[in-house]
């Protein structure tokens, strides 16, 4: 059953188009990673689809469906009631993400009877088996802690029992391990491999790896734009973009042999210039004269695998 | 080989509340000219303290640390400045690290002018070394806002190396970039070092960006080296299962590169509350009641590694090398 449809989906800032014209199609419980580097448009795409663009930032797309509901005809009461009950949200810093005047127990309670209604015992009740399954050692005492008296670890995971604590089908995550040391990155992406089984996910990330681990399917943003989408094993085993080859022969792994690294020239274009092709092709090895003038489309070339690419590598 | 920097039971303490914070515990290690030592650790593991311990950037509470054979530890005025000329530092992040007022050429003449070096001469140093990091000349007349932070990395590495310096201290220098622009940083300072002859002491939390860039690694928990060994056999053969652990939660990159996750229970201890025996005991799959009362002392397991674990080798590493 289709959660999730978007079509054309823009968002713009200044009139610079920060993501240009993304298609986005979620199943029920499917897991989709989209990767991208700074400025990829990959954040704002998650801000666009929960409903939190910075005031400036302009939202049209031809059709932006989340749950049968039409997200864009909504008015802003409505559009808030989303936010919690169908979708919520995990942020990369979990420090910001919470409100440090409010203890974790009058969030997760404020939270539940938001969308559920129910008395203030039971409230409390749902809120602390909340923080028992998310792996919360002594729930009570924490209950009435507040945000900074916690460990980042156990910030992302109060986060996490926030955004699950009223069964949402759909949980955008962005970045939810980048700000962790490596053994608590770790124990959430375990956390939320096993606690996120029944609600679907779009995971924004800039780490192939993490996607790798909790999505089924990736897309690969650049330059506001999906150049390449396709089922993880594949993307990983055989890239089609050139840009997605260059994420992956770019990062150092374990070999004795310690080849030099194969970086991808140049930087990004920034978000607010325009050419007229490809806004890869300046750093782009397979670059052609097309690649300058025309912008590839998004296109099928394989059952589940998307790239827009005049000279994509072969993935038969 | 002789050792250009040689430390020895070095330690650093912070004076909190009524107490005193071990930040780093005991710490000893060698790096040879031209050598790279990679220190892994998580936040809390001092790995930062003990770079801008070695800078003489933070009072030492105890030990040595001999440069070229000369003990650092009493050194002021004069010659910690000319200490300071022959080891250099590189942040993590470009975007703190150079004033956005200067320009290009006033960040990197300072450390020229700091040490005496003849105006008449910056002009032609700044400009082969702008060259040499993969810039052109005229960045000299820009300000850091007009550079992406790739560049500013460059910027920030030229920085460091126009005194020449023998021993470069880079304090996670790639972890503020995206993943397409790290590879050049990366790939420039292994270019860096063949040239040079530089030693580096890279700090960083990405164990196969270390296992790639570095000679040897030393793994730092709660202010203590847990283990070190040759970069290789700290990825064959990982002898403390702290170790073993880190290695597992890097996340595979390939399909094939897959493994079986080790996932440590709690989080790092904070050093104001060290636990008894093992500081990893809270933590560690394979702890016994030994562990909670004996402090394991670092030891040769084999030529050239050593390990402060009382069942040393018991978790096998996930990695296949």
């Amino acid at each position: 059953m289709t959660l999730l449809s978007a079509r054309n989906l823009t968002v713009e800032i200044n009139a610079v188009p920060i993501v240009d014209g993304i298609d986005l199609d979620l199943a029920s419980g499917e897991a989709l990673g989209i990767v991208g580097e700074s400025g990829s448009g990959k954040t704002m795409t998650a801000l666009a689809l929960i409903g939190l663009t910075p005031p400036a930032a302009t939202i049209r797309a031809d059709t932006l469906t989340i749950a049968g509901n039409d997200v864009l005809a909504l008015d802003p009461r409505q559009r808030r009631a989303l936010g919690g009950s169908v979708m919520s949200m995990v942020f990369q810093d979990p420090m910001t993400g919470l409100n440090p005047v409010r203890s974790i127990g009058s969030l997760l309670i404020e939270a539940i009877r938001r969308h559920q209604t129910i008395d203030a015992a039971r409230a409390r009740q749902l809120g602390l088996q909340a923080l028992a399954d998310v792996g919360i050692p002594d729930p009570v005492a924490r209950f009435s802690a507040y945000p900074h008296e916690l460990s980042g670890g156990m910030r992302q995971r109060v986060m996490i029992a926030l955004a699950l604590v009223n069964r949402p089908a759909l949980i955008i995550a962005d970045e939810p391990t980048t700000a962790l040391d490596a053994t608590i990155q770790a124990q959430i992406l375990e956390l939320m491999r096993a606690r996120m089984r029944d609600a679907a996910l779009i995971l924004i990330t800039h780490d192939l790896g993490v996607a790798a681990e909790l999505c089924g399917r990736i897309a690969v943003m650049y330059h506001g734009r999906i150049v390449e989408e396709a089922p993880v094993a594949d993307l990983l085993a055989r890239p089609a973009h050139p840009y997605t080859c260059g994420l992956l022969t770019a990062v150092p792994r374990f070999d004795p042999a310690r080849p030099r690294l194969m970086p991808i020239p140049g930087a990004p274009l920034p978000a607010s210039e325009r050419l007229p092709g490809c806004a890869f092709a300046p750093r782009c090895p397979r670059a052609r004269d097309i690649c300058r003038a025309q912008v590839p489309a998004l296109a099928e070339i394989a059952s589940g695998r998307k790239v827009a690419c005049h000279f994509p590598e072969a993935v038969a | 080989m002789s050792a250009l920097l040689q430390v020895r039971d070095l330690s650093v303490t912070f004076p909190v509340g009524h107490g005193t914070l071990q930040a780093v515990d005991s710490v000893s290690f060698d790096l040879a000219r031209g050598e790279t030592l990679g220190l892994v650790g998580e936040s809390g593991s001092g790995k930062s303290t003990l770079a801008f311990a070695l800078m003489r950037a933070h009072p030492i509470a105890s030990g040595s640390i001999a440069f070229d054979g000369h003990d650092t530890v009493a050194l002021s005025g004069g010659a910690l400045k000319s200490l300071r000329r022959r080891m250099q530092m590189v942040f993590q992040n470009p975007y703190a690290s150079l004033d956005p007022r200067m320009t290009i050429h006033r960040i990197l003449a300072e450390p020229l002018v700091a040490h005496g070096v003849s105006k008449q001469d910056h002009g032609e140093i700044i400009a082969q070394m702008l060259r040499r990091v993969g810039l052109s000349d005229e960045a000299a007349g820009r300000y850091p806002g007009q550079f992406s932070g790739g560049q500013r990395q460059r910027i920030a590495i030229a920085r460091a190396l126009v005194l020449r310096p023998e021993i470069l201290i880079l304090d996670e220098p790639v972890s503020a970039l995206d993943v397409s622009i790290q590879a050049q940083v990366i790939n420039l300072l292994r270019d860096l070092q063949a040239e040079f002859k530089i030693a580096y002491l890279v700090i960083a939390h990405d164990l196969p960006l270390i296992h790639q860039i570095s000679d040897r690694i030393a793994v730092l928990y709660l202010g203590r080296i847990v283990e070190t060994a040759s970069a290789d056999a700290i990825v064959r053969q990982p002898q403390h299962p702290y170790t073993a652990a880190l290695l597992s939660a890097s996340p595979a990159r390939d399909p094939s590169e897959r493994r079986e996750r080790i996932v440590l229970k709690g989080e790092p201890p904070s050093p104001i509350r060290r636990p008894s025996g093992c500081a990893f005991h809270p933590r560690c799959p394979i702890a016994t009641d030994r562990c909670t009362v004996e402090t394991p002392m670092l030891a040769e397991a084999a030529t050239g590694h050593s390990v402060a674990c009382h069942y040393p080798g018991r978790i096998k590493s996930p990695i296949a090398l």
